[in-house]
């Protein structure tokens, strides 16, 4: 079996490779690019050479294109102490046409070509373009020279498959830090010093603290290993997708903090998540002076509330345990009284389920609970439990129908099955024979489901979390989508592939826990 | 069933081939007359078309901007854009914004600036209670206009409130659509950004709620023309001033240099809005050095015309003389920002800038930037809310009348959510849409609550090819494919020259029809502008004498731009309205109201062009008529609707002497491509072309005017086919 699960997990790992290739192909290479521009007021402002810099900034922001101006290389020249400054002032200004370079700049510009064309980049020289004749160059036509390229997609794939996991170690952050190394404490700092708290703490690392208990769920934190499934490029600009879902969100928390210098006072600072920042101490604002004593400055915010994968889990999983609460005896009083009234009721509420668009009955839902003082958006800075009503029953009852109506269908199929009449004809009672035979048959594919449902819920629920305004996580794909957000379109796709595998597997293995049948091995059969 | 289908189809195309051979015409291509026929080279050829079509604006234009005083410009740019108009190379269709609103906020309590961010300062507005009506806000809106520019108009509506009975409360709720994707300022060009950011800080003048520029960050300015041409504006800036984190924990003391550190963010970071200092070219650079510094022909950024002399002490040094510099100063470029809490952030300036670096973390998130305007975020919840809360270190505190913003999301899924919210009390304003006015009126409150709010600077306008050339997209041979063959090219280029044929055109259009399809029955007029330049854009402001056709007319001090506007449309003869002095309350308005649509006028205009057209041997009749091309999307309801709703109007009131071709695209891209992302006139793959519009950048007329000047210079010439 574990050779079996083994390949499974291999093959899913396969799949959800293909899946995030096939979504960068998408993205990279069939999209028009020119679409980022459509709503684009500033595009409308720029005109001839400077239109043509001005979309390769833009594609290189999105992440489409590596882009490089000749200023930028010659910069790079300069600041390695390659050149000198004059030799920089000499070769920056070039002509409208090639023949009219200065011999220095012709220099410079050659080599840059051919730097970059060994690189596999295309140079593009656009031409001065001037106002009929005359020396005035016209609005945006003075003369460009860059190198773009497309990154091509298997070491795009490549790249961003290898940069998912990042390992922290002592010599991850460049620069005299001091000893490298990491130190065990019995007595976190950020609690005083008193209270006992085992921390491991790096110097060299990026993150100060490795390994830290705090009072949030799970309550043992570590940094030794970061996931970056993705940085997005215009939602949230310069974070990674898997921080925008995993960090809590609402009002800032404030407690009493004691800072590494000793200071102590009320602040909403998370020591543990400091990360270095080089120079900033020495660089660094009147806070930072006060506070630390080492370049571990930039620290987030506590905040008061759940993550977007936190409020969808938490309303998917009530909702989850709701809906099979409800619906298993429900599904079961349905198939006993067939064609009777209870089976009669739930087969209106079934069909009504089907047949109304999920977005219609949510807003009757949110009306129906409007009218009884329920609250219809969720209020980040004035929480209450009551909240959360809404969204539950949303997301429950759709699903409570769906499971209703296949346990009804499963039982219904059973107890006309050939053994159960058997079992009648040689007299085994009604109850032992739908209890040990006719349920524990009918329930089976319904476990299947079981773990789809629960991961499903970090997914979150689209229309639901957009109707309650719930800061899920639900709509980070149709938001990363709007904006052309590549790089959070790649990692939610990933994330939603790796779950929708495990779901899968899991299912399987569960099924073969319940149903004695099946086996996940090969030698069984 | 195959076969049926393609029966239909067959028949389809069998009434198509006759449907187009209806209106042929024995013409041949050779013999359509080309008056431009001499020009071989294209750009001789856009010159000439330019010439006879807007050369009279031309003239009138250069002449304004040689004027050496202000109000004589102003004057001068109004008689030039009335010449623009009465060319009717393009139809205004509508600016954004005028919708019906309900809300508890009292009107002109903030800035109500047509460009750069101010008007998205909220902490002077003044909140009630309970709505205010709309019968007391047309009351507050004359006292505003009586008021204006005295600064006595905020404690006049305090009292006029408290009198009428309502309650003021110091808190203020809105809805937003948009989360902003970053807190730095200074690298977006986004107003979805900008308009939350705008709340951090101050810049060194603002306008307040009375359109007047007010001192901030800087206590005065001095203007000095340099011997080498430049010209220095010095600013004062106040001392005392703090930069405090999101915590509210002082971080700096504001120093000149942050301005200086901010422009070299700006430029540094390249969003897209560094246009306004750096310009496109270097001679067209505002600021000296900027565009070079931003290209890299300069590295070291001493040498760009911003300075921090002392720390009280900041000189922008222009390379030339602009009468708009100072209004420009509420756009985001000019923000400062704390260089060292920047440094602390990981943040870097020139060659070494670089935001993927791991320790860059500025402007992430709300508390990686440092604050000193009137308000600190308190909460930032994606797609849930924003909480700014009064910043207690505010150098300016005692101004600020709502302590606590927020701002809730709707994505406008739930119609009625903005209007619910807004009546129970969650939020204290929204506009109405279709839905909730519906129920507002149901509810019997929209008579009393309801009031259209304010239009926005932005004109959206249908151009026309005045030399059509393509007959597709230019990247894409096979989207929005003209219908015409090449005889119809030219037939419809040879009217498209004729000044009463477009006038025609422009007459005949029903923009109430066209507009109900997109804002429904109720607000067809609300948005509607008359005129490029929003006629109240700016005021005369002092007594100028012009001439308006045959005689000289002085104007008072105060005379709205669209008034000249419309005396040099009368003048010319041109018999459309741009300018009601009677809207607004009497304080006069070129929008709300539709001054061009007249089928009579039209027919007049029609029969002089199509004399005009026969003498060059062009006939156009209803049995030979014109083909335009109209491209839009097929793909939304409304914009196929909006389509219909134009021909019609226009193939009624032109008597079939003219027919509209619809020319569907099935993706909005295809559109786009037909006229938005084209690079040159000739590129141009349309007649008709209503998916453009421009936004002013400045305080100034000549925003908007420059957009049409000829060779290549004017951003929007290219939508007339030329250029």
């Amino acid at each position: 079996m574990t050779k079996y699960l083994l390949g499974r997990v291999l093959r899913g790992l396969l799949s959800v490779v293909i899946v995030v290739g096939v979504v960068m192909v998408l993205i990279y290479s069939c999209l028009d690019r020119n679409l980022i521009f459509a709503n684009d007021p500033v595009f409308s402002k720029q005109k001839n050479n400077a239109l043509e810099v001005y979309k390769m900034q833009q594609w290189e922001h999105y992440g489409y294109v590596d882009y490089i101006p000749y200023a930028d290389f010659l910069q790079g020249l300069l600041s390695s102490g390659e050149i000198t400054q004059e030799q920089y002032d000499g070769a920056i200004r070039f002509g409208n046409r090639p023949h009219q370079d200065s011999p220095a700049a012709a220099a410079f510009i050659k080599r840059f070509s051919q730097t970059y064309e060994d690189r596999g980049y295309t140079v593009v020289r656009l031409e001065g373009k001037t106002r009929g004749g005359a020396n005035k160059y016209l609005d945006g036509g003075e003369p460009r020279l860059y190198a773009y390229k497309d990154v091509p997609l298997p070491k795009r794939l490549g790249a961003y498959l290898t940069g998912i996991v990042r390992l922290d170690n002592i010599h991850a952050i460049e620069g005299d830090v001091g000893e490298r190394g990491l130190t065990f404490t019995l007595y976190d700092p950020v609690y005083g010093g008193e209270k006992f708290s085992p921390a491991i703490m790096g110097n060299g690392t990026i993150h100060k603290y490795l390994l830290y208990f705090d009072d949030r769920f799970p309550f043992l934190h570590q940094n030794f290993v970061t996931i970056n499934l993705g940085q997005s490029y215009s939602v949230n600009k310069g974070i990674d997708v898997f921080q925008t879902m995993t960090e809590s969100q609402g009002a800032r928390e404030m407690s009493k903090v004691t800072y590494p210098s000793g200071n102590t006072e009320l602040s909403a600072d998370d020591l543990h998540s400091a990360t270095y920042v080089a120079g900033s101490l020495e660089n660094g604002d009147a806070v930072i002076k006060r506070n630390f004593v080492d370049d571990y400055t930039a620290v987030t915010t506590r905040k008061t509330g759940f993550s977007k994968l936190g409020y969808s889990f938490v309303i998917g999983i009530i909702s989850v345990v709701l809906a099979y609460a409800l619906a298993i005896p429900l599904g079961i009083w349905m198939a006993l009284r067939k064609d009777k009234l209870p089976d009669k009721l739930g087969t209106l509420y079934i069909v009504f389920v089907m047949a109304v668009p999920s977005l219609a009955y949510i807003f009757l839902f949110k009306a129906i609970g409007e009218s009884i003082g329920l609250p219809t958006t969720f209020d980040m800075e004035s929480p209450t439990w009551l909240m959360y009503v809404l969204p539950v029953i949303s997301l429950a009852l759709p699903s409570v129908a769906n499971l209703m109506k296949w346990l009804r269908r499963y039982m219904i199929d059973q107890m006309h099955a050939d053994y159960v009449k058997f079992a009648r004809a040689g007299g085994l009672s009604e109850g032992g024979i739908f209890r040990s035979h006719v349920l524990k048959n009918a329930i089976i594919p319904i476990v299947h489901g079981i773990p789809a449902s629960i991961l499903g819920v970090l997914v979150g629920a689209i229309i639901t979390e957009r109707v309650y305004v719930v800061p899920g996580a639900g709509n980070l794909l149709t938001r990363a989508i709007n904006f052309y957000d590549n790089g959070v379109i790649v990692g939610v796709t990933l994330f939603y592939a790796v779950v929708s595998v495990v779901s899968v597997i899991l299912g399987d293995v569960l099924i073969s826990v319940m149903d004695p049948r099946i086996s996940l091995g090969s030698k069984a059969r | 069933m195959k076969k049926l289908l393609a029966l239909l189809l067959a028949l389809s195309i069998c009434v198509g081939l006759a449907a187009c051979n209806r209106g042929g015409t024995d013409q041949k291509p050779a013999d359509v007359y080309d008056p431009y026929a001499q020009y071989e080279n294209y750009d001789d050829r856009s010159q000439a078309i330019y010439d006879d079509a807007l050369g009279a604006f031309y003239t009138a234009y250069e002449a304004a901007k040689a004027a050496q005083d202000v109000s004589q410009r102003y004057a001068l740019m109004a008689i030039a854009e009335a010449k623009l108009l009465g060319a009717a190379v393009f139809l205004p269709l509508n600016s954004s914004g005028g919708n019906y609103a309900i809300s508890r906020m009292a009107p002109y309590t903030t800035p109500s600036v047509l460009w750069g961010n101010d008007e998205d300062r909220y902490h002077g507005a003044l909140v009630t209670t309970a709505p205010i009506t709309a019968a007391h806000r047309e009351e507050m809106k004359e006292q505003w206009y009586a008021l204006k520019g005295t600064g006595n108009y905020e404690s006049w509506a305090r009292g006029y409130l408290k009198e009428q009975g309502y309650t003021l409360k110091s808190s203020y709720t809105m809805l937003y659509n948009s989360d902003p994707q970053t807190w730095d300022v200074l690298a977006t060009s986004k107003a979805s950004d900008a308009d939350a950011i705008i709340n951090t800080y101050d810049g060194l003048y603002e306008y307040d709620c009375e359109g007047q520029l007010q001192p901030a960050l800087a206590e005065r300015y001095e203007k000095t023309e340099n011997p080498d041409g430049t010209v220095s504006y010095t600013f004062k800036i106040r001392s005392g001033v703090r930069w405090v984190d999101s915590q509210g924990r002082q971080v700096a003391q504001l120093k000149a240099d942050d301005f200086v550190a901010g422009m070299q963010h700006v430029l540094d970071a390249g969003a897209g809005l560094e246009y306004l200092v750096a310009g496109h070219s270097a001679e067209d650079s505002l600021i000296v050095n900027a565009y070079q510094y931003q290209t890299g022909e300069i590295a070291d950024f001493s040498q760009v015309g911003v300075k921090a002399v002392d720390d009280t002490t900041l000189v922008y040094t222009l390379t030339k003389d602009v009468p708009y510099f100072m209004t420009m100063l509420g756009y985001s470029v000019f923000a400062p920002m704390s260089r060292t809490y920047y440094t602390s952030q990981g943040g870097k300036f020139g060659a070494a800038y670089d935001t993927t670096a791991a320790s860059y973390s500025y402007g992430q998130t709300p508390d990686n930037i440092a604050y000193c305007g009137p308000y600190l975020v308190a909460n930032n919840t994606p797609e849930n809310t924003i909480v700014f809360r009064a910043n207690p270190a505010y150098w300016n505190k005692d101004k600020v009348n709502v302590q606590t913003l927020t701002w809730n999301y709707n994505d406008g899924k739930d119609a009625l959510k903005g209007y619910n919210d807004t009546m129970s009390g969650t939020v204290d304003g929204t506009t109405l849409n279709a839905s909730s006015i519906e129920k507002a009126k149901a509810d019997g409150v929209f008579e009393q609550l309801a009031y259209v709010g304010l239009n926005n600077a932005t004109t959206s306008l249908a151009f026309y090819n005045l030399n059509r050339q393509a007959l597709h997209n230019f990247n894409d041979q096979n989207a929005a494919v003209s219908p015409k063959n090449e005889t119809q090219r030219l037939r419809s280029a040879a009217a498209m020259y004729n000044v009463h044929f477009r006038r025609a055109l422009s007459f005949a259009a029903d923009r109430g029809a066209y507009n109900a399809q997109t804002k429904g029955e109720d607000l067809k007029f609300t948005s509607m502008r008359n005129s490029f330049t929003p006629g109240n854009f700016v005021t005369l402001e002092r007594e100028v004498t012009v001439r308006i056709g045959e005689e000289d007319v002085t104007y008072p001090a105060g005379t709205a731009y669209g008034q000249i506007m419309q005396d040099q449309l009368d003048a010319d003869n041109v018999a459309v309205t741009v300018w009601d002095p009677e809207a607004e309350s009497g304080n006069g308005s070129s929008d709300g109201f539709d001054g061009w649509y007249s089928p009579e006028t039209a027919a007049r205009e029609l029969e002089i062009a199509v004399a005009e057209l026969a003498q060059q041997g062009v006939q156009i009749s209803a049995d030979d008529p014109v083909y335009l091309d109209l491209p839009y999307f097929s793909g939304v309801d409304y914009y196929t609707n909006r389509a219909n709703a134009y021909k019609q109007s226009v193939e009624s009131a032109l008597g079939g002497a003219v027919r509209i071709n619809l020319v569907a695209c099935s993706d909005m891209n295809s559109v786009y491509y037909a006229g938005y992302y084209i690079g040159y006139g000739s590129e141009a793959n349309f007649d008709i072309y209503d998916l453009s519009g421009w936004g002013p950048d400045y305080g100034d007329p000549q925003t908007y005017l420059d957009t049409l000047l000829p060779q290549y210079a004017g951003y929007m010439t290219m939508m007339l086919g030329i250029f």
